[in-house]
């Protein structure tokens, strides 16, 4: 009767054993045709040999670089003979070029040089460009997806054609919310994936996407922040400052200048952003010889090049435990600080800063709801505005960190007062942006309320509740205390606290016996509650050893090792508690004062400061008209909104989500992930595209929602429940990305779905072409996400293209077209302009959409426009381009920047003012001197979260921060009164972090009863699932929950397993971007193997290093192509079509993805180097070959991501010979963030051969 | 001169662009044949595990053992110290196989080298780092050195390297025992000098 009801109703399928078999089990398989008689449009790498054919004297070569997703962007110049790229150089230019024009020597010394080295992935291009396997033409599935008999070769006509109806179709029904353009990153440079926005905003819109597989979690950790500044308004999800320094990259220049010490928790930042590796080990060699005390401390479970390059130190910690290292870290300052009757240590045996903690930091003790006065700082156990105080409340303002200057217009971010803000926008009026003009420079203020409530820490709810759990050092602890050490002063907040606050609500401890809930006994975190998180209990937990954590404790707190850089890189987020893992490092930082100093903080990793020309544009900017608004998801919530668009059918066919076991908690478990819910056909107005906000709800009359189609006028009117339309997604395009199969959770599940959803080449009515799915994937390979689409297309890749690419270090580059695109490729460009042209003639006539695509000229090309801008250069005297040539620029399109000595941080005033503050008075409150507005007469505190993130609905990066009782107007969490109230000092408790969650997306929510409106904040004992405080969240309890749906615990999951499982996670390698470059022959053999590789296989006599690698030889074997003829042919893929196994099963020279794992483990499973492995856990398996290793920690093992799934559908099983790693990850989302925890497994490992 | 490799073990990252530029360089299929390797070889367990980054071609010997060894004089030194395989005269005896103690010469399958050359006498002649001869002719460094981003890797004359990296040590057996893939044991003066690791102390 209720919509969410309903919906959760047609996921209450029984499950079945059936699977829908992919393949008849006779079906022929042909040999398919990779050779070069069969494939005449293909030229092969391997077939020129002759030096002769390659004279580097008169060698002519063509500047490039990478379009696939590797985070780099270095220089590569291929060598073209007879329209080949025959093979490859990188960068070496010795000369670069400011912004200004100006020239400069590169130094090839300093660490920020800009001669841009590729690594061995665009080395090895040559046989990605000229692969057997590249599609050569348009094909259509015609029977199940994924059945590569089904192939059948058509037109691009038809192709365009169908595209056409089906967007057509789906717009009429479902208008823009059906229609997606899936995430995909292996097609970058001006004709990106993302590009297609721009197209289906020519024809009516389209459903976008929030957020990024690479950094879902990060973004609920970040406070706005500098590097990417279109996210100021779309992260800032609580919890966060930017006083801890360099949220995203840092810069070497800081740390070879200042930092003392680097942690890097499995970086492998040097291998994902190649570009700036050499940045990073130089800085590193910087510190290392201006202190040679300095450290390099690398914390994980697998010892990562990384690692193995610049750390002096390796600890090894199991995997996903780094919580519960710094909690024991905690524990340890915590009981150096008290002693266990409460008692303060003397202040010189104190390894806490007291009274920094009370001045600075909310959270972490146990503190009483007060009123501050934020121009004071002065505090009230009661509402100042009333008697008997009767202060008077006033707006007052605060300087944002950016300065706009109205002559020149520049923006001046100033790195730590940056907090949201939205710039573009200013309003004058009280409690609202605004801007003051001081000679050139506006600034821009927020203008925040002068008294302000702050809630209460409740007693035992504090982060150190949290790590004393029943420890006594703390509950026996009063604020009363002396914190001065000689037994007369103590500090003003703590002496507030003890004289003013003492109420039935709050008995002046510092933090009671933690008091959150454990309604059961299944989670092992919260059977921990009350456990006291000693390094004991650390060191059982990550395996490190218990000095070692003590150690590394005083390391972090001791002020003479600050500023000690924290690196997180990327795979310490993207796990089941990622977005938690991130915190805690932040918090702990916090914690320990080690923040606002140059050099320290924590980032994703080391960059290189350079100037650079601008080069050509790399925005080719096509007009578009303006985008309807449409809820933006999360980009990882497409398979939610695919299953609950099809639940009927997926019923109907007898889907039964075998591979997600805990599919049955559908309500909880898939409803809520990112957005899912909202992803309605909604009703907009006309002239804007924007959706109503007008839906009423007559129980809260200060709330209103969105409008979706067919809505009645309030909530509560009759039907309004059962009036929404669920559009989810039912055509999607597919441009160079792998995430449909390969790159998300739980590949098996994926293609279980894709097979059991109706395909709309099969439908006839137009009613059921327009419900009906449409996958169309544009790509260089039939890779996995391409072989269940129903229409694949084959692309040009860069070379093949003309493509205006951003390098790393240098200027936008264009590239033209070298070589031609393999049969019938288009170029991204192409195949844009040809769907507008088919939409205009198909549906009304229009050619001017083509025509406005294309720059307002018809029928320009790429070049042309490339043309025209670089005819601009030309006549610009300040440009490099100055009175050049077209074929003078074609020989030198690129131009590198040059280095510079700019720093990224600055001292942080806040922290020098606490400093003073510190070593003075701190009887009397702290106030800001220096940061804040003083000209204006304030000088308030600054809030590291000051008013809340900016909420604008109609932002569409903002998707999921409206809220019902959000009133246009204010714009703040301020004027919501049910939501927390921020405290102006650093939060390491954030009630907002909750609330957030809680009411997130809700807006959207108003079809839905009010209980299910926003997430659902509960477990499966209805405790939290998302708690204001960092904890230690047990990785057991994910596998308990994903594995066994809360019905077995971990070890009953794996009581039948023949050995104990491993924990696992998929960390990126340098021979693969994701999974670019896993079918090139130069780099498969650094990550595959054959079994018990030897020194005999057929390669020949060539002798194998020990130790090294035993690649087979199976270059131009793998990989599937479909031949002239029409039809999907195999090379001896035995009785089931294999993608990356064409060679048969048994056969020597096979190659299986590595597997590395610890000698240990593998002695204990009778494994030795070189065996086939099955590798196993309730969601999947993979076969795959076992590295035996020393630089994996014992009980961890790393399957490097990347791989192409290739399912062995003889079986059951579907055990996955492609080896990719999400074959083995569960579906189930990452707490907080409803993202990709997709780093996080526990598996079985049994010997085969 | 002499020529000779240089390399600093505490810069490289194990990218491998050495390796794959090589094989690209020299038109050298996919396969397991290579004329430059870089892995990182591994002693010891637990904590007392030890990590060594090594990207290695032909060490151009002073005195090169493969030379002698091969009893149709293919490979010749030359005066700047290259020594280099004339593939048109290898009768494939392996006689350098066994007699280099880095295992440097190579000899493929016919996956890897599908085209036998007309001017060959087998169909797979031993092949080898010839220090790029062509580029250092027209005075460029070899590809390895020319393609590594960590400037971990150079070329130049034995003593002017000596020179510029002072920290540099000779490649030898008791330091390296890792480079000496190969069953032989002469003192061939390898022309190969290294700037060395501190082993990483792990817990």
């Amino acid at each position: 009767m209720k919509a969410s009801e309903d919906l959760n109703e047609k996921f209450s399928t029984s499950r079945r054993g059936f699977i829908k078999g992919l393949l008849g089990t006779g079906s022929a398989v042909a040999l398919y045709g990779c050779s070069k008689n069969d494939s005449p449009d293909v030229y092969l790498p391997g077939e020129s040999t002759d030096d002769d054919d390659l004279d580097i004297k008169d060698a002519k070569f063509v500047y490039g670089t990478s379009a696939h997703n590797c985070g780099g962007r270095c220089i590569i110049r291929g060598q073209v003979v007879n329209g080949k790229i025959v093979r490859f150089l990188t960068d070496e230019n010795v000369i670069g070029y400011r912004s200004t024009g100006a020239a400069g020597a590169i130094d090839q010394n300093d660490p920020n040089c800009t001669q841009s080295r590729a690594c061995s992935r665009c080395r090895s291009y040559r046989f990605r460009l000229y692969h057997a396997g590249r599609l050569r033409y348009p094909m259509k599935q015609t029977k199940a997806r994924g059945d590569l008999d089904g192939f059948v070769r058509i037109s691009w006509d038809e192709a365009l054609d169908a595209m056409a109806e089906k967007y057509k179709l789906t717009y009429d029904k479902y208008g823009p919310d059906a229609i997606y353009n899936n995430y995909a990153s292996a097609a970058g440079g001006s004709q990106s994936a993302s590009s297609w926005g721009t197209v289906f905003n020519h024809v009516g819109g389209y459903q976008n996407y929030w957020g990024s597989y690479s950094t879902h979690q990060w973004r609920y950790c970040v406070n706005g922040y500098s590097g990417f500044p279109m996210y100021v308004n779309s992260t800032g999800q609580g919890y966060s400052t930017q006083y801890t320094g360099n949220s995203y990259h840092a810069n070497c220049n800081d740390i070879g200048k200042y930092t003392k010490n680097v942690v890097m928790y499995g970086s492998n930042y040097i291998t994902t952003y190649h570009q700036y590796s050499y940045s990073t080990i130089r800085a590193i060699e910087e510190m290392k010889k201006r202190d040679n005390t300095a450290k390099a401390i690398f914390v994980g479970p697998e010892l990562v090049d990384q690692g193995i390059t610049v750390a002096d130190e390796w600890v090894r910690i199991k995997p996903y435990t780094d919580p519960a290292l710094f909690m024991g870290m905690m524990y340890h300052l915590i009981t150096n600080t008290w002693n266990s009757d409460g008692s303060l240590r003397p202040k010189a045996d104190r390894l806490l800063d007291v009274d920094y903690l009370d001045t600075m930091v909310y959270g972490f003790f146990d503190s009483p709801e007060y009123w501050i006065d934020q121009s004071t700082g002065q505090i009230y156990n009661q509402d100042p505005t009333n008697a008997p105080y009767n202060l008077t409340q006033e707006y007052i303002p605060i300087k944002r960190g950016i300065t706009w200057n109205a002559t020149t217009s520049a923006i001046t971010t100033h790195k730590y007062n940056e907090i949201k803000v939205d710039w573009t926008a200013p309003e004058p009026g009280p409690d609202s942006i605004n801007t003051r003009a001081d000679g050139n420079t506006t600034y821009i203020f927020d203008y925040v309320q002068k008294i302000r409530r702050v809630d209460a820490v409740p007693a035992g709810q504090s982060l150190a509740a949290y790590v004393m759990g029943t420890d006594t050092h703390l509950s026996n602890a009063d604020y009363s205390q002396f914190t001065d050490g000689a037994g007369t002063l103590t500090n003003y907040i703590a002496n507030e606290y003890a004289s003013n606050f003492i109420s039935p609500d709050f008995n002046g401890k510092r933090a009671s016996r933690c008091s959150y809930k454990n309604s059961g006994t299944r989670y092992k975190t919260k059977n921990d509650f009350l456990t006291p998180k000693t390094p004991a209990w650390a060191s059982e937990i990550t395996g490190i050893p218990v000095a070692k954590i003590i150690e590394l404790a005083e390391f972090y707190a001791n002020p003479t090792n600050h500023p000690i850089y924290s690196e997180w890189c990327g795979g310490l987020q993207k796990q089941a508690d990622g977005v938690n893992n991130l915190i805690i490092l932040q918090m702990f930082l916090l914690v320990c004062k080690n923040w606002g100093l140059k050099g320290g903080g924590w980032g994703r990793g080391v960059d290189a400061s350079y100037d650079r020309n601008t080069g050509v544009s790399t925005s080719l900017g096509n007009p578009a008209p303006t985008k309807p608004q449409t809820p933006t998801p999360s980009c990882t919530a497409w398979h939610n909104a695919v299953k609950v668009a099809y639940s009927n059918e997926l019923k109907s066919n007898q889907y039964t989500a075998r591979w997600v076991p805990d599919y049955n908690d559908i309500g909880s478990v898939y409803m809520d992930d990112g957005g899912t819910k909202a992803l309605l056909a909604w009703d907009r107005n006309p002239t804007n595209g924007k959706v109503l906000d007008t839906v009423t709800d007559t129980d809260n009359p200060t709330h209103s929602y969105y409008k979706w189609l067919g809505a009645p006028a309030t909530t509560s009117d009759a039907g309004a429940v059962n009036s929404a339309t669920y559009a989810g997604f039912r055509f999607i395009t597919n441009c160079g990305g792998n995430i449909l199969v390969n790159q998300h959770e739980c590949s098996n599940d994926l293609v279980d779905m894709w097979e059991n959803i109706p395909a709309y080449t099969k439908a006839t009515t137009d009613q059921e072409k327009a419900d009906a799915l449409c996958i169309v994937s544009f790509d260089n390979y039939l890779s996995p996400t391409p072989r269940w689409s129903d229409y694949v297309l084959p692309a040009a890749t860069t070379w093949e293209q003309p493509t205006v690419i951003q390098p790393a270090m240098g200027s936008g580059m264009y590239i033209p077209t070298v070589s031609a695109p393999p049969g019938q490729s288009l170029s991204q460009f192409e195949f844009q302009v040809g769907f507008l042209k088919k939409y205009g003639q198909k549906y009304d006539g229009n050619t001017d959409r083509a025509t406005t695509f294309t720059w307002g000229k018809e029928n320009m090309t790429v070049e042309e426009k490339v043309m025209e801008n670089f005819a601009t250069l030309a006549s610009n005297s300040s440009s490099p381009f100055y009175r050049k040539s077209w074929e003078e620029f074609l020989q030198q399109p690129y131009l590198p920047g040059v280095q510079n000595t700019t720093e990224k941080t600055d001292d942080s005033d806040l922290w020098a003012d606490l400093d003073t503050y510190l070593k003075g008075n701190v009887t009397v409150p702290f106030t800001v001197t220096k940061a804040g507005a003083p000209e204006f007469g304030h000088a308030p505190y600054i809030a590291t979260y000051h008013s809340g993130p900016k909420i604008e609905s109609e932002c569409q990066g903002g998707f999921g921060n409206e809220y019902p009782a959000f009133d246009m107007a204010s714009k703040t969490l301020d004027h919501i009164t049910e939501a927390p109230a921020p405290s102006g000092r650093f939060h390491v408790y954030s009630a907002t972090y909750v609330w957030q969650y809680e009411w997130k997306f809700s807006k959207w929510h108003g079809y839905l009863p009010i209980e299910q409106r926003g997430q659902t904040n509960a477990d499966l004992d209805g405790d939290p699932h998302v708690y204001p405080i960092p904890m230690y969240f047990a990785y057991e309890d994910y596998f308990m929950e994903s594995y066994g749906n809360g019905n077995k615990s971990v070890d009953d999951i794996f009581a039948d397993a023949p050995s104990k499982p491993l924990l696992l996670t998929t960390t990126h390698n340098r021979f693969r971007s994701h999974s670019t470059f896993a079918e090139v022959g130069y780099l498969r053999e650094f990550t595959h193997r054959t079994v018990k590789g030897s020194t005999d296989n057929n390669a020949g006599d060539h002798i194998v290093v020990p130790g090294g690698i035993y690649s087979g030889d199976d270059w131009n074997e793998y990989g599937l192509c479909a031949p002239l003829d029409g039809d999907m042919k195999l090379n001896e893929g035995g009785d089931i079509p294999r993608l990356n196994k064409p060679i048969q099963y048994n056969q020597g020279n096979a190659t299986y993805s590595e597997f590395w794992m610890n000698p240990a483990d593998a002695e204990a499973r009778g494994i030795e180097d070189g065996n086939l492995v099955l590798v196993s856990n309730p969601v999947g398996a993979v076969r795959v070959v076992a590295r035996l290793s020393e630089r994996v920690t014992p009980g961890f093992v790393g399957l490097h991501q990347g791989c192409w799934y290739d399912p062995d559908r003889s079986t059951d099983e579907w055990v996955d010979d492609g080896g990719n790693c999400n074959t083995l990850m569960a579906q189930k989302h990452s707490r907080v963030d409803h993202g990709n925890g997709q780093q996080s497994a526990m598996v079985i490992v049994t010997k085969i051969r | 001169m002499r020529r000779a490799f240089y390399y600093d073990q505490t810069r490289c990252m194990g990218c491998n662009a050495c390796t794959v530029a090589c094989k690209d360089w020299n038109q050298v299929n996919p396969g397991p044949v290579r004329w430059r390797t870089m892995d990182t070889y591994e002693t010891g367990t637990g904590t007392a595990a030890a990590f060594f980054p090594l990207s290695i071609a032909c060490n151009h010997c002073e005195e090169p053992a493969c030379m002698p060894a091969c009893s149709v004089d293919a490979i010749t030194k030359r005066d700047d110290g290259v020594v280099y395989v004339d593939r048109n005269k290898c009768t494939g005896l392996k006689l350098c196989i066994s007699a280099c103690p880095y295992a440097t010469p190579k000899i493929s399958g016919d996956k890897q080298e599908p085209d036998k050359k007309d001017a060959w006498l087998i169909n797979h002649p031993m092949q080898k780092c010839d220090f790029c001869r062509s580029r250092i002719d027209s005075g460029q460094q070899p590809v390895c050195v020319a393609a590594c981003a960590a400037r971990a890797l150079d070329s130049g004359d034995y003593d002017a390297l000596l020179r510029k990296y002072p920290d540099a040590v000779p490649m030898t057996k008791a330091d390296f025992p890792y480079a000496y893939f190969g069953t032989a044991d002469d003192d061939t003066k390898p022309m190969f000098l290294i700037r060395k690791r501190k082993q990483l102390n792990i817990v």
